[in-house]
């Protein structure tokens, strides 16, 4: 519980810092740095992911001689899903995507369009290259 | 000094707007035992609904010099009975009208920036669609997607109509 409201914390002012930088620092539009904490969210969750989730796959197949251990680190592991479930789950949104999409739709259709795809289809690429990454981490 | 209140805010919020999620996801796949990709959905797409709702709502109350992005969108019809839509309310002092911008920021720092984006999440769906298509579950995998995006943005489009109809008549 504790992890998952830290990570969100870490998560929301991540996002914050990165919508007043793109504000102050580049004449981008308000969306792209949505669409750069989304697709960077993608990819850590993917990488946390399956760094995790191979971590796992090789502990049970190994030797659990000393099942204190074994449960000391589950326990560990489960605190890092936690807490990357809360990071992630902070850092990217949906509400605010669908929010500048509906301003995008009165009358900038053509942003509409690369905002929506460019999540969709960069957060996917992002999730999977995460998930290899992490599976050859583990 | 301004800038460090706003980030605790919105990290206040959005270590609630986490647990929300999680105690969401807990209820909805775990007790109720919907598959994981719809309790994702309506999490997300309940989420939508709300920053609508409350990002008309605190525009409409809370900005009150004319600069607000509500202008863009249709909904603000609903508005123009107010005598100080769309150019700002005259009768405010200049110090009232920053006093108001500030309230503005904090409540939206909170409520919107910190809660309902942390509420909802983008990174959990796009994982999810990854191992739908890895398992070749491709038709769940559309659902999924173009389903969240398009009952997304009717639900913000319907919270914003909302939120904009809550803003109190003078």
């Amino acid at each position: 519980m504790l992890m998952v409201m830290l990570g969100g914390a870490l998560g929301a002012a991540a996002r914050f810092l990165a919508q007043e930088a793109g504000q102050r620092w580049t004449q981008l539009p308000g969306w792209t740095a949505i669409l750069a904490a989304n697709i960077l969210g993608s990819l850590l969750m993917g990488i946390g992911y399956g760094w995790l989730h191979g971590l796992a796959v090789l502990e049970s197949h190994e030797a659990l001689d000393a099942m204190q251990q074994y449960q000391d680190s589950v326990s560990i592991h489960e605190g890092m899903a936690l807490l990357l479930a809360g990071f992630c789950g902070g850092l990217t949104t949906f509400s605010t995507f669908s929010l500048d999409n509906l301003f995008l739709a009165y009358g900038k259709r053509g942003q509409l369009a690369c905002n929506i795809l460019g999540c969709l289809l960069l957060g996917v690429i992002a999730a999977w290259a995460g998930l290899f990454i992490g599976g050859q981490l583990a | 000094m301004r800038f460090l209140l706003l980030i605790l805010c919105i990290g206040f919020g959005g270590g609630l707007g986490a647990i929300s999620r999680e105690g969401s996801m807990s209820l909805l796949h775990g007790e109720l035992g919907m598959p994981r990709y719809i309790a994702l959905a309506c999490v997300n797409i309940l989420g939508c609904l709300l920053i609508g709702l409350v990002f008309a709502f605190l525009e409409g109350t809370l900005r009150r010099d004319g600069s607000s992005r509500l202008r863009d969108l249709p909904h603000s019809r609903q508005l123009h009975e107010h005598p100080w839509w769309p150019e700002g309310d005259p009768t405010l002092s200049p110090v009232e009208l920053l006093r108001m911008n500030r309230s503005l920021q904090v409540a939206s720092a909170l409520v919107i920036t910190g809660f309902i984006g942390s509420y909802t999440t983008f990174s959990s769906f796009s994982l999810l669609t990854v191992q739908q298509l890895q398992q070749g579950a491709a038709l769940e995998a559309c659902i999924s997607v173009v389903g969240s995006i398009i009952l997304g943005l009717l639900a913000a489009w319907l919270g914003v109509h909302a939120g904009c109809r809550l803003v109190r008549k003078p």
